[in-house]
């Protein structure tokens, strides 16, 4: 039995707990905050926060105590699922000192969930081990529309860092939101506001106190900027004062700090013994060129099993990675773990290196104008490299030179491409005084480019025989490796079998022939095929066939009528050149038009021809990365839907 | 009072709980390596395997302490990374589980290297972690990564799990993993019950007989097993997995006809009171069959009352008030189902059979199996494989069936996993198989209807509407159940875009969704820009719209398992199109039918109004006739074909010309 089963059996179990009694009436802030009148909200929203509250209170020993008062109202059946509480702590440097909750329902009942009722679970059943926990009210089964749902949790912990984040709202609509930090006194706070103008506090003595007010809903778009980029947060970093107190907690004021501190973490763990002398030496001993040995290096580390286990998290130990040697030793770790054993076999060759701290899963989130390493989730690495090395994912630092910026755990993207959600993104240098926050390289559509040759034969009752060969680089062959890597061989050869009867229903393939090229990034694929009946004979004068025979692998479907959000591109390259025999009976009749679309992010073409008995059909699609304003969605949307137009249009032959 | 399973622990359960990795022996001193392992460099079962194991040994004790103790010992060969990524990672649940208090003990695991160096997990490598824990309950997982795994490796691992105060009494023993196994054994020390033996039921495969071994052990062996895959409309996993049951019975060689006999004799004693007939129950019986002329509607007028004046808490259980929760109490008798007005499923199953016998009718409890579970055969006497699920009313000569508190199933159908099966008529005397009839393919149809214009530049805009009957309306209904109006839309919506991508859906009406009587409706309107393609002189048309971006029913290309649908079923379409100004239609060829013996049929008629302004497309499909829902593997391709030319037809597009245009003539 998995873990997932496990998880979902024991939510089984839970939910046969007795549902909680009468209680007591609601506290006056939830009382408050339920008699607030939102405005009327489009029907889809699901509920509306009416009240959220962080305090957070700093001892003088700087540890912390935080109360989260919550209340949300819930609008339709679909809100219920919002009538929960969650609070995160850390097993071994906080906990969660009370939990309560109450559900106040439209004819004035009070139910209130205590103890008893109080779910303690961990955060990520994935992980072989992980700190973090969840302590969970789960009311949803009780929360009918136009019910209220409030929970207060007090939480004590020592913390790592002074500094903390607020999300002034997610996706719902929300009332009231605020965050007031109470500090001792002598101590002083700052704060920055992203997505929104700058939010003054409001300060008395030493507390503080930043409010929000009326935030209208987010509702999810595709190919949207993340919530986190979206919805105003505020970023906070409170200080001690230069004198008098002590705490063990940090603060950062700027990159540079941060940098020194990770270098404090990273440094000592990244020794070489002579295990490590002796592997760099064994995986280099036929690298000709120091991109060679680079390779050889990070192909290796990236071959290692990811598996995380971090044990002393609030005393820093997610930031900090396990010795190299350790690692090399158990063939396991995770990014930071990786990252790290890379430069001590890259020292071990006189490489230096540097870890690269990141966040993985949205290029745009980590600002500049706040120092902190709680921005960042990932761990890559940064290869100081000479001139004689030349790759597209180098960067230019001032001091330290150039820079070759690898990611050791993707094992999917080598030594020369980055993956797509770190391409552009800010990530810190970790160089102690040289450390810098710098923008990671963003690689042209054509290095992230799929090639595809089709040479197919149509016989006269519309049947036809096809090869296909496919060629893909940078991103695009990732993609590819990903499926074929993730997939059995006949996981793999199923899904290209429903990838090819998408196109061609009823399709028999006979041959599917994988090439992945792990060193130099390229992914290949030969594919042949046969489909009766693909193209349809009309009174037996007409034959009629689609020439854009296969899908792409992937399109961006845009077909909502109006947005509200910017539309986020990733960088692509398509090409495909398909030659149809045609059956010596017929001659072409129509064919569709070419198409020529040029934009800003994005450009098409496609054409036809026909040259000794051969139709010649090609399409051409560069995408580039960026970010479309809203106000410009009608041309995006146009734009593909033209596309996907055209790959629908027929060519129509005549028999002669 | 509910009417549950009578037997012991559901399948699902006991599937869960014996699907835990596995392994052997408990000694301290792990097994040799047999060197041509190290070496090993091809899978033996199955060619493309990225692991396998080696062997696959478990000790079952059942301990006459009263524990039930498990010691296994997995050995594994790893070929691939992406092996490794599957197979080094493993968690050992334990804690309060299913009821019963699971232990794990003696965790040992090491890897052996193609040099045969070998890395032993070290102890506090093994890492213990609460799932999760909340009022007394506290699920548990011990968690570890194999240290130094690489392709080419021999990884193994033991640990003993002590299921505190349990039998082996119906426990599931697995002999098919998610990789294949060269060498499957399971040694058992059954209980030493005075007068009981233990016996064993192999499902879809054949190990050696059990062989008398050392310590009260008997021990059972399979080789060459191959991994379990997931296949599209594959029997149920029960029907394709390897498994054993493990039980006690006195008699190894019972006659199932007197097995089964006795067996409902049993059930018809233990049960009787739970039918029972009293003065409220009669008197409501009598009020609700007066002035019936026949005892059809007699016994239709008591389903009604049943399905449509008792509250069924089983199915609405979410959406009952504060007031109507606590009044939640067992029901003791149909008399408190029927005063209450509200009860389980079971509750008013009984209920009903009440009423029945009340006025006169022959009402019984019905064991059946379930189909969506497993085949049964009644030739394995064992109770395990029935439910106690439905209830039985003569009528005449005729035993009929009836599942009153399955709220969507009509009278006159069962759920699909109770139809056409063996069921088994309880009895004082002489119990009876019967089989429940299978529903033909005209009681579950969809009916699909749409009146639609097309526009010059491609666009087809207008009215739809579809009725579903019989078994697809009550799968639709039993997932809307929990669903909201909105995600219901949504839901919808979300299925018409697969196909169509540009489809924009709107006034979406779904009607009947908790009235098991009525067809479930949907009513919508539809707009597909690009729907039709056009060319410098002509439009394509794909009149077939309810199956434009459907992909062939079955896309791969072999097949490992048999194919199974769960029920027959018909198709019904009628979609008119009226053709845009300036265009008419160019070739009149139209789909062709055919068909599958008595199987199937599939007839489409294309037809163009008099003035030549609207197209009428209709499309007729079954598919089950006669019961043929189960098909072997080796009739895939066939099978296949079948549908792909169905995919074909369906695909047919006509061709629309511009009045006076002469090019392509």
């Amino acid at each position: 039995m998995g873990l997932r089963s496990l998880v979902i059996y024991s939510a089984f179990l839970l939910m046969a707990f007795p549902s909680p009694g009468f209680a007591n009436d609601a506290p006056a802030w939830l009382q408050q905050a339920a008699a607030l009148k939102p405005p009327g909200y489009q029907k889809d929203v699901p509920a509306v926060v009416l009240h959220n509250e962080r305090t957070v209170t700093v001892a003088n020993d700087g540890r912390l105590t935080t109360v989260t008062n919550y209340a949300v109202r819930i609008l339709t059946r679909e809100g219920r699922d919002y009538a929960v509480a969650r609070e995160i702590y850390l097993t071994n440097s906080g906990k969660v000192r009370e939990l309560q909750a109450w559900i106040m329902r439209t004819n004035g009942s009070v139910k209130k969930f205590g103890k008893n009722d109080v779910i303690d679970k961990i955060a990520d059943a994935n992980d072989i081990y992980n700190e973090y926990r969840l302590k969970i009210v789960d009311a949803s089964d009780l929360a009918d529309t136009g019910t209220v749902f409030g929970y207060q949790a007090i939480s004590e912990e020592k913390p790592l860092f002074f500094q903390d984040t607020w999300d002034f709202q997610r996706r719902l609509p929300t009332l009231v939101s605020s965050y007031r930090l109470n500090l001792p006194n002598g101590w002083r706070a700052g704060s920055v506001t992203f997505n929104h103008p700058n939010v003054e506090p409001t300060i008395s003595g030493s507390t503080y106190h930043w409010t929000l007010r009326d935030l209208k809903p987010i509702p999810p778009e595709p190919a949207s900027p993340r919530v986190t980029n979206l919805a105003p947060r505020l970023a906070i970093t409170y200080f001690l004062p230069d004198a008098g107190a002590s705490a063990n907690a940090r603060t950062f004021e700027s990159w540079v700090q941060v940098s020194r501190w990770g270098t404090e973490l990273h440094d000592p763990q990244a020794v070489p013994n002579e295990a490590i002398v002796a592997k760099a030496r064994e995986l280099t001993a036929n690298a000709k060129t120091e991109l060679d040995r680079i390779r050889a290096i990070g192909q290796f580390v990236q071959g290692l099993q990811y598996i995380s286990i971090d044990i002393g998290i609030g005393k820093g130990n997610g930031y900090r990675p396990h010795a190299a040697s350790q690692v090399l030793a158990k063939a396991y770790g995770d990014c930071k773990d990786k990252a790290n054993l890379m430069r001590a076999l890259l020292k071990t060759l006189d490489i230096t290196a540097y870890p690269v701290f990141i966040y993985s899963g949205d290029p745009t989130l980590v600002r500049e104008e706040w120092a902190s390493p709680t921005q960042f989730n990932h761990c890559i690495i940064a290869i100081k490299i000479s001139d004689e090395t030349k790759v597209p994912t180098v960067i230019e630092h001032a001091a330290l030179g150039r820079l070759l910026i690898f990611d050791a755990t993707d094992e999917h993207t080598p030594v020369g491409d980055l993956p797509d959600d770190a391409q552009g993104s800010l990530a810190l240098i970790v160089a102690g005084d040289a450390g810098a926050l710098m923008r990671m390289p963003v690689l042209p559509p054509e290095l992230s480019h799929l090639e595809r040759h089709a040479d197919v034969v149509l016989t006269p009752d519309g049947s036809i025989t096809a090869s296909l060969t496919e060629k893909s680089v940078g991103q695009s062959a990732v993609n590819e490796r990903r499926a074929f890597r993730g997939l059995s061989n006949s996981e793999y050869n199923t899904m290209i079998e429903r990838w090819i009867t998408r196109g061609a229903g009823a399709a028999k393939v006979s041959k599917v022939n994988p090439v992945d090229d792990s060193v130099t990034g390229r992914f290949g694929l030969e594919v042949d095929f046969s489909a009766t009946a693909y193209g349809q004979v009309m009174q037996g004068r007409l034959l009629v066939f689609k020439p854009a025979i296969v899908s792409r692998r992937e399109f961006l479907l845009l077909t909502e009528p109006t947005r509200t959000h910017p539309v986020v591109l990733g960088s692509s390259a398509f090409t495909e050149t398909v030659r149809v025999r045609l059956p010596a009976e017929f001659e072409v009749d129509e064919m569709p038009e070419a198409l020529e679309l040029k934009t800003d992010f994005g450009s098409y073409k496609s054409s036809y021809e026909v040259e000794n008995g051969e139709l010649v059909y090609t399409r051409r699609l560069a995408q580039r990365a960026g970010v479309v304003p809203a106000d410009q969605y009608q041309t995006v949307r146009n734009f593909y839907s033209r596309i996907r137009a055209a790959e629908q249009a027929p060519v129509v032959l005549l028999r002669k | 009072m509910r009417l549950t399973l009578f037997l012991s622990l559901p399948l699902g359960l006991l599937c869960l709980l014996a699907s835990f990795p596995a392994t052997g022996l408990a000694a301290n001193d792990w097994k040799p390596v047999d060197p041509a392992h190290l070496t090993l460099k091809e899978p033996v079962v199955e060619k493309d395997a990225d692991a396998e194991a080696l062997f696959w040994e478990v000790k079952v004790n059942d301990d006459p302490n009263g524990d039930l103790i498990f010691t296994h010992y997995l050995r594994i060969k790893v070929f691939s990374e992406r092996g490794r990524e599957t197979q080094s990672k493993i968690d050992i649940p334990f804690g309060r589980l299913f009821g019963s208090e699971i232990r794990i003990r003696d965790i040992a695991a090491r890897t052996i290297k193609t040099d045969g160096s070998i890395v032993e997990l070290k102890k506090d490598d093994v890492l213990e972690r609460t799932i999760v824990k909340a009022s007394g309950v506290k699920v548990k997982a011990k968690s570890f990564a194999m240290p130094a795994v690489e392709p080419g490796c021999i990884i193994e691992y033991r640990w003993r799990e002590i299921r505190v105060n349990q039998s082996a009494n119906y426990v599931r023993l697995d002999f098919q993993r998610d990789i294949p196994v060269q060498h499957v054994k399971y040694f058992i020390k059954p209980y030493p019950f005075e007068g009981l033996a233990m016996r064993s039921l192999t499902m879809n495969g054949s190990g050696e007989p059990f062989a008398k071994e050392k310590g009260g052990y008997y021990s059972t062996t399979m080789t060459n097993v191959p991994a379990l895959y997931q296949e599209s409309r594959m029997p149920p996993e029960n029907e394709i997995k390897t498994w054993m049951l493990i039980f006690y019975a006195r008699d190894n060689k019972s006659d199932p006809d007197k097995y089964w006999s006795d067996f409902g004799k049993r059930i018809y004693d233990s049960t009787k009171s739970l039918l029972k007939v009293n003065d409220v129950v009669r008197q409501k019986a009598t009020e609700l069959t007066s002035g019936a002329t026949s005892d059809e509607e007699k016994v239709d007028r008591l389903f009604h009352f049943c399905r449509t004046e008792i509250r069924n808490v089983s199915r609405h259980a979410s959406e009952l008030t504060t007031e109507e929760r606590k009044k939640l109490k067992e029901n003791k008798s149909p008399s408190d189902t029927l005063k209450r007005g509200m009860g389980y499923a079971g509750d008013i199953d009984l209920l009903f059979a009440s009423l029945a016998t009340a006025v006169g009718f022959d009402a019984r409890i019905v064991l059946a199996p379930d189909r969506g579970q497993v085949f049964f055969n009644r030739n394995l006497p064992n109770a395990y494989f029935l439910n106690a699920s439905n209830i039985a009313v003569r009528v005449g000569q005729d035993w009929r069936f009836y599942n009153p508190g399955y709220t969507f199933v009509p009278p006159g159908m069962l759920r699909w996993q109770e139809e056409g099966t063996p069921s088994l008529i309880t009895d004082p005397k002489q119990p009876v198989w019967v089989n429940t009839p299978l529903s033909g393919h005209d009681k579950s149809q969809v009916k699909r209807n749409a009146k639609l214009s097309l526009t010059e530049d491609g666009v087809l805009e207008g009215q739809v509407t579809i009725e579903f009957t019989g078994h697809f309306a009550i799968d639709r209904k039993v997932d809307f159940a929990g669903d909201t109006p909105n995600q219901r839309e949504e839901d919808l919506r979300e299925e018409i875009k697969a196909r169509m991508s540009t489809a924009e859906v709107t006034d979406i009406r779904i009607e009947n969704i908790t009235d098991s009587l009525k067809p479930l409706t949907y009513s919508y309107r539809l707009r597909v820009p690009g729907y039709a393609q056009r060319t410098g002189k002509r439009l394509f048309l794909q009149p077939a719209l309810f199956q434009r971006g459907s992909g062939p029913l079955f896309a791969t290309s072999t097949r490992k398992y048999d194919i199974y649908f769960p029920y027959p079923w018909s198709e019904s379409d009628e979609v008119t199109i009226n053709l845009p100004a300036g265009y008419v239609l160019d070739n009149a060829d139209a789909p062709a039918p055919f068909g599958a013996a008595s199987i199937s049929d599939y007839k489409p008629s294309l037809r163009v109004t008099s003035d030549g302004r609207m197209l009428i497309y209709s499309r007729s499909f079954f598919f089950g006739a006669g019961g043929n829902i189960l098909f072997p593997a080796k009739s895939y391709s066939q099978l296949k074909n079948y549908f792909d030319v169905l995919h074909q037809q369906d695909g047919h597009t006509v061709t629309l010309k511009q009045d006076g245009a002469t090019a392509s003539n």
